[in-house]
């Protein structure tokens, strides 16, 4: 009874929810039984639900070979390279873009830093090789005219680790400072006041009540992305790089050497366990990443 | 007001430099699109000879000749693009703004049974087949206006976003007093959390107008009636094919010998770029003006 | 052209709104026809065509209705994919088991698929419903194209030999006098490049970009051919004096062709970006980067490829020509299990394999709209129009339905192109595993390895960087961790007792 009273009483929240919820129903929910299809030898003629469970064999091909380690090590490593850095350079080019007084300016930039997001990653790639490519690349050329030693950009992975990080980061740090520049922009702009009645510093003031301000997005963000921390970008990582075999040592990440070992076979069962490996382990990792941030302040957990 | 904030800002000498950063940036930003311009004007010979060049060696229109050659075709696909962006960013923005609000309340009991809800599928799918079956065979979605809006509805990440920022911008008390008031749910919800969240509002649109802008997976799948293509789906097939083409072009097949042409195949992908990018760069600035200070919960109490 | 821009928005909204609710259907009715009385049946075919080259398809798909409402009482709803959407698009169909009839495969969708039931077995169909067929069609090619010993499969009638050859610019080689009719291996190719290295230095003397092959020509005299195996990795390889497979990384005869890539390269005769640049033809002949291509050996390439680069090009050394399975499997039509009316569907896969009326309808459109007659046999362009691709119907699926040889020539085409071709595929000799499949279910997760450490060696290989016998020996080693010999064994079990069926 007392429930239904519950219910009655957040009705027109609960109706709110609907839209989404059905949504959620129709695009996630759903087809959620495509995760079978990781522990099934797939029969077209007996449909994917009809045909007949074979354990976790689809999943053996993944750790058939040794490098499988170097590869997993190489994608959580980039993932949480882009994960903090990213984070650190978003938040910092929103709190500078705020700061900047002149807002003809900060608007010009912001459009501006926004712009490489519209490239996909294979024109991206082209931009790339237009500029490093060992027959016309600019930077070669600028190289051979200053009398530098030559060097095949497309053969040293060594220069590709930092070259993708770069390349991540231009393409996404504008479009990712979005975020924070609204939870800026709805910020109560009475404790500035306050503070600089106080004779707070403009640095204290970013210390003190900015980034606190942002620290739940932050933490949000933080726990959320820690979901794809085995799930590799492939047009970055594919693409860009050209798909130069001696860069593989620094380009290789999961989706990568998933997919050059599966396209000649297209099997569908062991794509699938690819992806369902993948979301175990983001699903423990967001538990986990949750359990501590909630030990640490429980304001700030997500669920 | 307006005054006290001028001189709550950051040093002269800082702010030069500020600037200096952010001009570097932008020109980081800008230089590719430059070189991406310069490529879809310059002439595919030339592109052949001598690679990329931020100075055309060669000016030629013939890689935007190409892609306008489909002239009502593309018409359309523009217009179709802009009706999915329309009613996608609309049907998008509101979903996940009703979703997150009642989180948002701390009264309400359900939310980690919604929160949960959200997150399974945050880190679950089941993958792209068993969608297609779902939206082909039993939604029965194909060649729809549907198929190009449902599949890439409700984000849940912006549930938590939106989420965070009606939690920090907007006090319950003010909630609670409208609602003592007597203000409906729905009534508080539109004349008072909408005018408060437009920063985060606008967020959301944003993404999904990009979203939609380029999102041409959808039509891939679903459409095949061209009366329904969108234009990056366009786009893309025309340059796919244009390679396959090259490709193809000495296999002997009997079509392609009466192509005595070259295609502009490098010089009309970057067009398209430009063609398919243009309209939406320049609705940033239009969004820009929501992220303004003083619509806050401050300023009105106040 | 504002006009324009209204028309097309109006156009796009109407569009929407419109397509929601399609025709309805003509009711079922049974006709009596040449084959019998049959109920009618729309069949759905599913084949990739080249793209914005079809405006004119509605109305040709009502022509080729209105023939087949009369012939077999069915219609036929096409889905006429853009070649690129095919190729994403068809795998999903098949993946999600949407039902269609009769869908275009090559080798690997047939193979990735027979062994998940996608597709209906033919042998009985075809010798009930398409006798005609199975008279017209080599046996060399229907057996070709079987996966265990069973037809899943019609391959489409065309030539069916595969080889390669070189094709090289003419007036380089007239330039330097070259003797492309002494070039029997990879070690006469040394004076050309050496005389292109010194004196054009604009030029690559071997160019190679990042989807090249191998150079099919033997590093020296006197080597043996080794067969490739369809469906497996190109490191697996078959001696057909033994009949023994083995890993073609060990052989002298590999050893020595990529030693020679090696030799190359550090002679400089190999171009810098080798490894990234991806070229077409085009790109390479136009752009002044290479002096020769290498494609197939089948005839009238070097006609074809010199209108499309724009200068003329001769061949030099032809590869012999094998009828392989890789080769017969190139283009195939197939019935799909999902299918409500297979034999319906084999009737019309006859009627496009032996109605000289259908094919050219599908293949060329409508006469009067889309070309006109010349003779019996010869069609060219309607009056005023440039380019086949300006008739609003140019789909370029010749070489992906049906039977060949039932085709029109274009005036500009050579009148004995069908002659040339029958020719060529009688003069090409059987490979000793035609026909053979392994069935991988066993070797997948070693295939799946294998195929990754391909990527990484073959093409640095090929470009002739490093050091080749270094490379060559970490590849080995590879290989045999990834399990090759289990493929091998495999393999050579499978073939053993294949042979035995025979």
């Amino acid at each position: 009874m007392k429930k239904i009273q519950r219910v009655n009483k957040y009705k027109a929240l609960l109706v709110m929810m609907l839209p989404m919820v059905i949504v959620q129903i129709l695009n996630g929910y759903l087809p959620l039984f495509g995760l079978t299809i990781a522990f099934k030898d797939v029969d077209y003629s007996k449909g994917l639900l009809g045909s007949d469970w074979i354990g976790l064999k689809n999943f053996e091909f993944m750790f058939a070979s040794s490098d499988i380690w170097h590869i997993i090590a190489n994608t959580i490593v980039y993932n949480l390279i882009f994960i903090v850095l990213g984070m650190a350079m978003a938040v910092a080019l929103a709190i500078m873009l705020n700061e900047i007084r002149n807002r003809f300016m900060a608007k010009t930039y912001q459009t501006l830093l926004i712009l490489p997001y519209f490239l996909s990653m294979v024109v991206v790639s082209y931009i790339v090789y237009a500029f490093l490519s060992p027959q016309y690349g600019f930077i070669p050329e600028l190289f051979a005219k200053l009398g530098l030693p030559e060097i095949d950009w497309y053969s040293d992975p060594d220069l590709w680790r930092p070259l993708l990080v770069g390349i991540k980061m231009w393409s996404s740090v504008g479009y990712n400072s979005i975020i924070y520049l609204a939870t800026l922009a709805g910020m109560d702009t009475s404790l500035f006041e306050a503070a600089m009645i106080d004779g707070a510093s403009k640095w204290q003031q970013i210390r003190y009540i900015t980034l606190p301000m942002l620290k739940t997005v932050m933490t949000v963000t933080l726990i959320l992305s820690l979901g794809g921390i085995i799930k590799g970008d492939f047009g970055l990582f594919y693409q860009v790089p050209m798909n130069s075999p001696q860069l593989y040592p620094a380009t290789d990440v999961i989706d990568t050497y998933v997919y050059r070992s599966l396209t000649q076979l297209g099997d569908i069962g062991m794509s699938s366990a690819v992806g369902f490996m993948q979301s175990v382990v983001g699903c423990i990792l967001v538990i986990a990443a949750n359990k501590i941030v909630k030990f640490i302040d429980s304001d700030q957990a997500i669920f | 007001m307006k005054k006290k904030r001028e001189i709550n800002s950051v040093s002269a000498r800082t702010s030069v430099v500020l600037h200096i950063i952010a001009i570097i940036g932008s020109l980081l930003c800008v230089l590719p699109f430059l070189l991406v311009i310069a490529i879809s004007l310059t002439g595919e010979e030339s592109i052949m000879k001598n690679g990329y060049q931020f100075i055309p060696s060669t000016f030629s229109l013939e890689g935007y000749k190409y892609i306008f050659k489909s002239g009502e075709m593309l018409f359309r696909a523009y217009a179709n693009t802009i009706l999915v962006t329309v009613v996608g960013t609309v049907a998008g923005t509101l979903i996940v703004a009703l979703y997150a609000y009642p989180l948002s309340r701390p009264d309400f009991p359900y939310k980690k049974f919604f929160t949960t809800f959200i997150l399974i599928l945050m880190l679950f799918n089941g993958g792209f087949v068993a969608s297609y079956i779902l939206n082909v065979r039993i939604l029965m979605l194909k060649n729809t206006f549907f198929a190009l809006v449902l599949p890439s509805l409700g984000g849940g990440f912006y549930v938590f976003v939106t989420r965070t920022f009606f939690q920090q911008s907007i006090p319950y008390e003010i909630i609670e007093s409208a609602k003592i008031d007597g203000c409906s749910e729905s009534r508080i919800f539109l004349k008072m959390i909408i005018p408060l969240s437009l920063p985060v509002l606008a967020v959301n649109g944003l993404i999904n107008i990009y979203g939609f802008w380029n999102n041409w997976q959808n039509c891939l799948y679903y459409i095949t009636d061209d009366k329904l293509f969108t234009l990056q789906y366009v786009m893309q097939q025309a340059l796919r094919d244009m390679q396959l083409m090259k490709n193809l072009a000495a296999s002997g097949s009997a079509e392609l010998q009466l192509s005595n042409i070259t295609l502009p195949a490098e010089s009309a992908r970057m067009a398209m770029v430009i063609v398919g990018i243009g309209p939406i760069v320049a609705v940033y600035p239009f969004i820009q003006k929501y992220f303004v200070k003083g619509l806050t919960v401050g300023a009105i109490k106040g | 052209m504002k006009k324009r821009i209204i028309a097309g928005v109006l156009a796009g909204v109407c569009g929407i709104m419109s397509a929601g609710c399609s025709s309805t259907k003509t009711a079922e009715e049974t006709k009596t026809t040449e084959y019998g009385d049959l109920p009618y049946v729309e069949l759905t075919m599913v084949y990739p065509i080249s793209a914005n080259t079809t405006q004119d398809q509605d109305m040709v798909t009502e022509k080729i209705n209105e023939y087949l409402k009369e012939k077999l009482n069915c219609t036929v709803k096409l889905e006429a994919l853009d070649t690129s959407t095919f190729y994403e698009k068809f795998p999903v169909m098949i993946s999600s088991s949407e039902e269609f009839d009769i869908g275009w495969v090559n080798s690997s969708m047939l193979l990735q698929n027979v062994s998940r039931n996608a597709f209906v077995e033919l042998d009985e169909l075809l010798d009930k419903y398409a006798p005609e067929t199975k008279e017209l069609l080599p046996e060399i090619t229907l057996e070709g194209v079987k996966v265990n010993n069973k037809l899943y499969s019609l391959p489409v009638y065309k030539e069916y030999g595969y080889g390669n050859s070189y094709y090289f610019r003419k007036d380089i080689v007239d330039k330097y006098d070259f003797d492309l009719s002494s070039l029997k291996t990879m070690r006469d190719f040394e004076p050309m490049l050496e005389t292109i290295k010194a004196n054009e230095p604009e030029l690559t003397p071997y160019f190679v970009e990042s989807g090249a092959m191998e150079p099919y020509i033997p590093a020296e005299e006197g080597e043996k051919y080794y067969f490739a195996v369809a469906g497996l990795p190109g490191s697996i390889c078959f001696d057909p004096e033994t009949e023994k497979f083995c890993n073609r990384v060990e052989t002298e005869e590999y050893k020595n062709k990529y030693r020679i890539l090696n030799e190359w390269n550090k002679k400089g005769y190999i171009n810098k970006d080798a490894i990234t640049v991806s070229a077409s033809f085009d790109e390479i002949i136009k752009g002044n980067r290479g002096w020769f291509v290498t494609t197939s050996s089948k005839p009238g390439v070097e006609d074809s490829l010199s209108t499309s680069v724009g200068t003329e090009m001769i061949r030099g050394y032809d590869e012999k020509s094998y009828v392989m399975t890789t080769s017969l499997m190139g283009s195939m039509n197939v019935i799909s299990t999902t299918s409500k009316n297979p034999e319906r569907a084999m009737m019309l896969l006859n009627l496009l394999y032996t109605d000289k009326y259908l094919i050219n309808l599908f293949n060329f459109g409508i006469e009067g709209t889309h070309y006109k007659k010349v003779d019996e046999n010869t069609i060219a362009l309607p009056d005023g129009v440039t380019s086949q691709n300006d008739t609003g119907y140019a789909p370029g699926i010749d070489w992906r339905l049906g039977n060949n040889y039932n085709l029109y020539l274009w005036d500009y085409e050579k009148p004995d192109k069908w002659e040339q071709y029958r020719s060529f595929s009688e003069n090409s000799e059987a490979e000793p595993l035609l026909g053979f499949y392994v069935d991988t279910a066993n070797i997948k997760n070693n295939i799946a390895a294998i195929n990754n450490l391909s990527t990484s060696y073959d093409m640095p290989l090929t470009a002739g960087v490093g050091n080749a016998d270094e490379f060559i020996s970490e590849y080995d080693q590879k290989l045999k961790e990834a399990g090759i010999d289990t493929i091998i064994e495999e393999t050579q079990r499978q073939y053993d007792e294949w042979k035995k069926s025979k």
